[in-house]
């Protein structure tokens, strides 16, 4: 049976894919939660700070465009402002990212007013995979080419494991054009030539307040989430007490579209889900054919028809095969061997129809996804 | 003659007269003071006189989706205090239990069935202390296995005295769902009940009144000393510190994952495992949202989001020690607070 073998591998090959994705995206995370931590539990550094922002927005040069959202914005006494932006590894998009983000002069208050920048200014941009020299010298040019006064500093995050604990470590590049943070505690802490660890014992109480990063989710992460955190929120009155009798339901659980937007905030989550991140995640469970979209009724609705319905989101939603796997390994199973699968069904339709039945086929295709959402839902508030 | 001796004589009567009776004592713990609870759960139903000793009560209804109705009337006793509430009905449990949810899901969290543990059922044992934990026979006890892969539910008729019962309940590491006892309450005297990992003590016949003094005097101790610790976890980490280095490899973070797992009406997703072990767990029954971390090599660290009650921590505990056992609950204090240099320095 080459065929099945080959397909187990294809199934395998995107479930380590994601899963990969995955793993860098919650590292960002832990980034996120070790700042966090640093900004408020470190006495010089917490001293200094007058606003950390998690969820920052900058007004953009081009005042068409939407906000910008980098991943952090601290502002420290002595007129410095850091702007933080985490990435997992190079990409060339992050050039142009970087460049908007330092040629904003602005950024929102909560009042939706605005502020200047102040006089001191430093943009930390951390990869897990530090870029290689010509990547860096690209980066560097481009934000010399645009004179920029102001020090672009480059560091590496990673979650190592040592000795006395597992621990988030921070160090800036040696590259030799990498800037060097303005005077500060933070900034020392960042300049520094030996980089500093923050164990994961002092920041896992910052890490439940991230369920993502200010500009967006990765839909696997955001699945997860919905399927764990977000979705119990949707229960009505009775469904709440089915789960707590029986932990499943035997009544659908139906989100129509116009609750979409309307996104819960777990206890305790500084950075949820926005709107995007749930439709995101509920394309991604769609895939994984664990929600169905109601197209007529303008709704999703959980499918999993293991016993008539849904087990939200209890044990299951994968056959007794991983029955020892948690939510989020069965989520990525899921939705990988659908991929493969449905890839399968679509190539064999290709060989054995005709030109004039794929034209159909297409036509139904195209009305099978995406267009449930109108431009104007699509807004996050 | 008090409202509980009349209380006492009544039960006592009607199991008498009916050949299959049960009486049921549902265990709530609650913060709220009996005049709250009894405003938040909407009391008003009109007390009759036929329960002695009940000071208000409550009928649920609760619509199947076959068509047919539960119906259950809790009546309140008011017997305990110390956040511990105590209510009585006459329905099957299995009748009542969706009533009951049904009912106390109009706290808003802030009332929860008290889960009754390995450890609970088995200070149930004997009734009264100076009677042997031998002497008291099992009827009928259903358990299941801790690990999710072992099998399903075992129901054990007439497996025999206590002391061998719990025996071999503990060397295979299941978890006692319900038991049906019969312990002897004096030379001759017998007491029949149920007791019910879900919250509920059910008496069928013999001698009530000893089971009444074990249910609001040791047993309701019992209860509150297994929450005490959690009862300033709010905000807080709570260490379940064990005696041995379960997590020194990393591979153990599977048997973690399957206890939680097995934790009824519970979810579980795992969105961290190397290094460290971080799951979220989301209990249904009382709404207990928890983050789970494991980060040394002998303990279980949890914070609850939001307003988990003592109860849910409880539940948690009850579910860890099932295949951890012998742990000791730490609540941690504020997190520390470090300067520059400790950070510099590498000791943050």
């Amino acid at each position: 049976m080459p065929s099945s073998l080959s397909n187990d591998g294809r199934i395998r090959t995107e479930y380590l894919r994601a899963q990969r994705e995955y793993t860098a995206y919650d590292r960002t995370l832990n980034a996120l939660a070790a700042f966090s931590f640093v900004l408020q539990r470190v006495t010089e550094i917490a001293e200094e700070t007058t606003i950390i922002d998690f969820r920052p927005k900058l007004v953009p040069v081009d005042l068409d465009c939407d906000s910008y959202t980098p991943d952090g914005h601290f502002v420290q006494r002595g007129a410095v402002d850091f702007v933080l932006e985490l990435k997992a590894s190079w990409n060339e998009q992050d050039i142009a990212q970087v460049i908007k983000y330092a040629k904003s002069q602005q950024y929102y208050l909560p009042n939706q007013g605005t502020k200047g920048f102040d006089r001191k200014r430093c943009l930390l941009l951390g990869y897990q995979n530090l870029p290689g020299e010509p990547n860096m010298d690209k980066l560097f040019d481009a934000w010399k080419s645009h004179s920029l006064v102001f020090p672009l500093v480059v560091f590496r995050y990673s979650l190592e494991q040592a000795p006395d604990g597992d621990r988030m470590f921070f160090m800036r590049s040696a590259y030799p054009q990498n800037g060097s943070c303005p005077q500060s505690a933070l900034g020392r802490a960042i300049n520094s030539v030996r980089g500093f660890p923050v164990s994961v014992n002092s920041y896992k109480s910052h890490r439940p307040k991230f369920h993502k990063a200010s500009d967006g989710v990765i839909p696997s992460y955001a699945a997860v989430l919905w399927w764990s955190h977000y979705a119990r929120y949707y229960l009505s009155e009775e469904q709440k007490i089915e789960m707590a009798e029986k932990g499943r339901l035997r009544s659908p659980l139906v989100i129509p579209l116009h609750r979409v937007p309307e996104v819960p905030i777990p206890a305790g989550v500084e950075v949820p889900l926005g709107s995007k991140d749930v439709r995101h995640a509920l394309e991604f469970l769609t895939k994984a054919k664990l929600v169905s979209q109601k197209k007529r009724a303008r709704a999703f609705e959980i499918e999993l028809k293991e016993d008539r319905y849904i087990r939200v989101p209890q044990n299951s939603p994968v056959s007794s095969s991983a029955s020892d796997a948690d939510i989020a390994t069965k989520i990525l199973v899921r939705w990988a061997t659908q991929k493969v699968k449905s890839d399968d069904e679509r190539r064999n339709r290709k060989r054995t129809t005709k030109v004039k039945v794929m034209i159909k086929g297409r036509r139904r295709r195209d009305t099978g996804s995406g267009w449930l959402f109108s431009k104007s839902s699509l807004t996050s508030p | 003659m008090t409202d509980l001796d009349q209380f006492q004589s009544w039960i006592q009567r009607k199991a008498t007269e009916q050949r299959f009776f049960a009486g049921t004592f549902w265990f709530v713990f609650s913060t709220l003071g009996d005049a709250d609870l009894r405003r938040v759960l909407g009391s008003q139903t009109p007390l009759s006189g036929e329960i002695p000793l009940a000071d208000w009560a409550a009928t649920v209804s609760v619509r199947k989706r076959t068509g047919s109705s539960l119906q259950a009337t809790f009546w309140h006793l008011p017997v305990c205090k110390d956040g511990i509430h105590v209510f009585f009905s006459l329905e099957k449990p299995s009748q009542a239990i969706r009533p009951i949810y049904r009912l106390l899901a109009k706290a808003g969290g802030k009332a929860h069935l008290f889960p009754i543990g390995h450890p609970l059922i088995k200070a149930c044992v004997r009734v009264i202390s100076s009677r042997s934990f031998e002497e008291t026979y099992i009827v009928r006890g259903v358990s299941y296995p801790s690990r999710p892969y072992e099998g399903g539910a075992d129901i054990n008729l007439r497996p025999g005295n206590a002391a061998i019962f719990f025996h071999k309940l503990e060397d295979d590491k299941r978890v006692l769902k319900t038991a049906r006892m019969r312990a002897p309450v004096d030379e001759r005297a017998l007491c029949e009940f149920t007791v019910s990992r879900v919250g509920c003590i059910s008496f069928h016949k013999g001698a009530f009144a000893p089971l009444m003094t074990l249910m609001v005097g040791r047993l309701a101790g019992a209860m509150l000393a297994s929450v005490k610790p959690f009862e300033r976890a709010k905000g807080q980490f709570v260490s379940f510190n064990f005696s041995e280095p379960f997590f020194a490899d990393r591979a153990s973070y599977g048997n973690v994952l399957n206890a939680l797992s097995r934790l009824p009406r519970t979810s579980v997703a795992l969105l961290h495992v190397n290094p460290y072990f971080y799951a979220t767990v989301t209990n249904y029954e009382d709404g207990g949202e928890f983050d789970v971390f494991i980060t040394g090599h002998s303990a279980i660290e949890v914070q609850a989001r939001g307003e988990a009650s003592p109860a849910s921590f409880l539940r948690l505990q009850d579910g860890l020690t099932e295949l951890f056992r012998d742990t000791t609950v730490v609540i941690q204090d504020k997190p520390t607070q470090y300067h520059l240099r400790d950070l510099l320095e590498g000791r943050v």
